[in-house]
């Protein structure tokens, strides 16, 4: 059964495929070493887009990311929507795959959006009893994602880092570390980050990712539609100190800028991969 | 407290804003006529209002960014309009896998002000219904869709794209066919 696996060979830095910056991806590959594809854009997909797969799989590693399978959900999951999954895994075959640690689904309601789990045993018991399931019909390496929580859910029984590291450890997945969520979740909380790294399981990151966001109304929006601020990339250098990171993607889904901007930004976290050692 | 029921009411919350008055009116009352304890429902009461409707506000944002993808021309002709008519729409939760759901809306919305002279450029109806229909035709293994415009609508996509200017163009009607055979890549696209 495929666990954590941080043996893995390093991919380096790469971009979240977006079909607007296809022609740019091409003429500029030697500057990205893999891509993170939105595995549901290939779920029931027409043959064009399945072409665009075989297309993207045949010049880079790509890492599958799932947006709705719902891990945390009281209900369990969706088998349908797992069976998609695990066919896109089955044609591409990654060395590992991810999703998010949070619900997007309940009581029939499709929320669309990734809503934050309430931080209990009932939810961690759920999160296990899902990638259960899931490893019954993917047997490839999970790694889960902490989400922004903008909505705190009442009742909780430890903290996210707390509850993050319980996750990992029952589920024996990989982390794959939203540098910017944690960063938002820290900023909008008022929490002093710093201070609490060290309670964070660095052990288990196998990927991040980092993406800027803004402001509104006072609260920081995690919008994948700005440059990286100095407080994420000094976050991100820490991160990266303290784990064994295999590949870092950049998120940028609105306000796409001149593709060189972003290939800056993808030069700038190669070079923090490369002083800490994680790649040459 | 039980998991299922905090979900299930949480989504609603996040996506019903009927729903999200009722229970902020009286959290404890709707949190128990919905199957939680009273003690449960008295904890999920302590949820914060604000970040709830943030919390909604930032779903219907980014069901209005999934819209504009669907429509980008029509976005661009537009502008500002765009945002108000799309967010207009959104009411309720969207379908699993139907993201394009908001797209449709948007594309009736336009359809019936532009009937009740209410657009100030009555062809961004026709425009979005063009741009709809390639991805309707994208969607399926297999169609002929046949679609009638009061404009030119390939002249008026072809204008925005270049950025070039729309005053001149006037009604005339157009018919427009898509064409997908089963087994065959691309689709046959010609418009008269």
């Amino acid at each position: 059964m495929a666990r954590f696996a941080p043996e893995v060979a390093a991919l380096g830095v790469g971009l979240g495929f977006r079909p607007s910056f296809r022609a740019d991806l091409f003429r500029q590959r030697a500057q990205v070493d893999f891509l993170e594809i939105t595995a549901d854009h290939y779920f029931n997909a027409p043959p064009e887009k399945l072409d665009e797969l075989d297309l993207l799989a045949a010049h880079f590693p790509l890492i599958p990311h799932g947006l709705d399978l719902s891990l945390g959900s009281g209900e369990g999951i969706d088998p349908a929507y797992l069976d998609q999954f695990a066919t896109l895994i089955r044609r591409i075959s990654p060395p590992w795959w991810s999703e998010h640690l949070a619900f997007t689904r309940a009581g029939g309601v499709s929320i669309g959006h990734l809503a934050a789990l309430p931080c209990t045993q009932e939810a961690l018991d759920a999160v296990v009893r899902n990638v259960e399931a899931v490893r019954r019909a993917i047997d490839i390496p999970l790694i889960l994602e902490n989400v922004t929580a903008t909505v705190r859910v009442p009742g909780g029984e430890m903290d996210e880092a707390a509850f993050l590291t319980e996750v990992l450890r029952r589920t024996s997945c990989g982390w794959l570390c939203d540098v910017t969520n944690l960063y938002t979740n820290a900023v909008n909380r008022g929490a002093d980050l710093d201070r609490e790294l060290d309670r964070w399981p660095w052990n288990r990151v196998v990927q991040m990712h980092f993406a800027g966001g803004h402001w509104r109304d006072g609260i920081l929006i995690d919008s994948h539609a700005y440059p990286t601020s100095p407080e994420v990339w000094r976050l991100l250098d820490e991160a990266v100190a303290r784990s064994s990171v295999k590949g870092i993607i950049l998120e940028r889904d609105e306000n796409l800028p001149p593709f060189g901007d972003l290939l800056d930004e993808l030069a700038r976290a190669r070079a923090i991969g490369s002083r800490h050692g994680r790649w040459h | 407290m039980a998991l299922t029921h905090v979900q299930a009411i949480l989504a609603r919350l996040f996506t019903d804003d009927a729903f999200r008055a009722s229970f902020f009116h009286d959290p404890v009352t709707v949190g128990c006529a919905l199957g939680l304890e009273a003690a449960e429902a008295s904890a999920l009461a302590e949820l914060s209002r604000n970040e709830v409707e943030e919390f909604a506000a930032i779903i219907r944002r980014k069901r209005a960014d999934d819209a504009r993808k669907v429509l980008p021309l029509t976005a661009r002709a537009l502008g500002g309009a765009f945002d108000r008519h799309v967010l207009s729409t959104i009411v309720g939760a969207v379908r699993p896998g139907r993201h394009r759901d908001d797209a449709r809306a948007l594309v009736d919305l336009l359809s019936r002000l532009a009937r009740s002279n209410e657009l100030e450029s009555p062809w961004t109806a026709d425009l979005a219904r063009y741009e709809v229909t390639f991805g309707e035709a994208l969607q399926r293994s297999a169609c002929l869709l046949v679609r009638r415009f009061r404009f030119p609508v390939a002249r008026l996509a072809a204008a925005i794209h270049c950025g070039a200017p729309t005053g001149d163009i006037k009604p005339r009607m157009t018919i427009g066919i898509w064409l997908r055979v089963p087994g065959r890549r691309g689709i046959v696209h010609r418009i008269w």
